[in-house]
């Protein structure tokens, strides 16, 4: 059994320039990002060093503070980007990190995503990307069990397929 | 998300005082006395977390003499990295899905 100290690495081909497949990653992210914490929640990442991701909620109170997921560490469009996730972080722990590289090739862009920072002893990392995406996946799951209008969101897709997603270790 | 270990693990690290005695075991196994020193919370309480630690199959128990080391168990990682694993996947996925879709538009 792996030790769990080795990063989480995924490669997928896209038909877009790298340009355009950034651009997708980063302002589409609320197209494709697959969970939300709370329902009707939208995902914006605001663009550029300095930039970051954040999930607004209709039911937000005006003038709340945002609820940030993660901040942009490195920002060169259609090349590299790096998101370090820190919602839930704490003085003392170390955010996790995901960088996404962008690569033209023959058929468009080859998209490399690299989640470090995930080994056992690195425990306190998760919180950050836990309390964002596994919380908030377990409330959906709960919202899937029941009838409210959630039950089936849009954006919730349908069971994952494998296919077009390798896993490049 | 029917993966029970993750969700164990999940929540088991959803609390920050839980988070602490992670972080404090990964210098190595310590009994319960000093893991509680310094926490914000009773002895009694820091026990509660141990057990719900141990539960969700992060930390192990030794008996050593008359008291018990706790340790970190590397093993009750893996269901959160498979769990984030398959969430990856599925995103990737999906984001795939939306760039053939967008390619399809403005061809």
């Amino acid at each position: 059994m792996s030790d769990g100290t080795a990063p989480i690495r995924k490669a997928v081909t896209v038909p877009l320039a790298p340009r355009d497949a950034f651009d997708l990653f980063t302002g589409g992210i609320d197209g494709w990002w697959p969970r939300r914490s709370r329902p009707g929640a939208r995902l914006r990442l605001r663009p550029g060093r300095d930039g970051h991701l954040r999930e607004e909620a209709p039911d937000d109170a005006p003038g709340a503070p945002a609820r940030v997921w993660a901040r942009v560490a490195v920002w060169e469009p259609g090349r590299r980007l790096v998101l370090t996730w820190e919602r839930g972080h704490r003085e003392g722990e170390e955010p996790s990190e995901v960088e996404v590289l962008f690569t033209s090739v023959e058929a468009g862009t080859r998209v490399d995503l690299t989640h470090a920072a995930l080994g056992p002893l690195e425990a306190p990392a998760w919180t950050a990307a836990l309390a964002s995406l596994g919380l908030g996946a377990r409330r959906q799951a709960e919202r899937r069990a029941s009838t409210s209008p959630w039950a089936s969101p849009s954006w919730a897709g349908g069971s994952p397929s494998r296919g077009k997603v390798t896993a490049s270790r | 998300m029917t993966d029970e270990p993750a969700t164990a693990a999940m929540q088991a690290i959803a609390d920050p005082t839980r988070r602490a005695i992670l972080d404090r075991l990964r210098a190595g196994p310590l009994p319960v006395c000093d893991l509680a020193r310094g926490l914000p919370v009773s002895r009694p309480a820091v026990s509660q977390h141990l057990r719900v630690l141990a539960q969700a199959g992060l930390l192990r128990a030794t008996p050593q003499g008359n008291r018990r080391l706790y340790a970190l168990d590397p093993a009750g990682m893996e269901p959160l990295r498979r769990w984030l694993d398959a969430l990856w996947d599925d995103a990737l996925h999906q984001f795939a899905a939306r760039a053939r879709a967008q390619e399809r538009d403005t061809r």
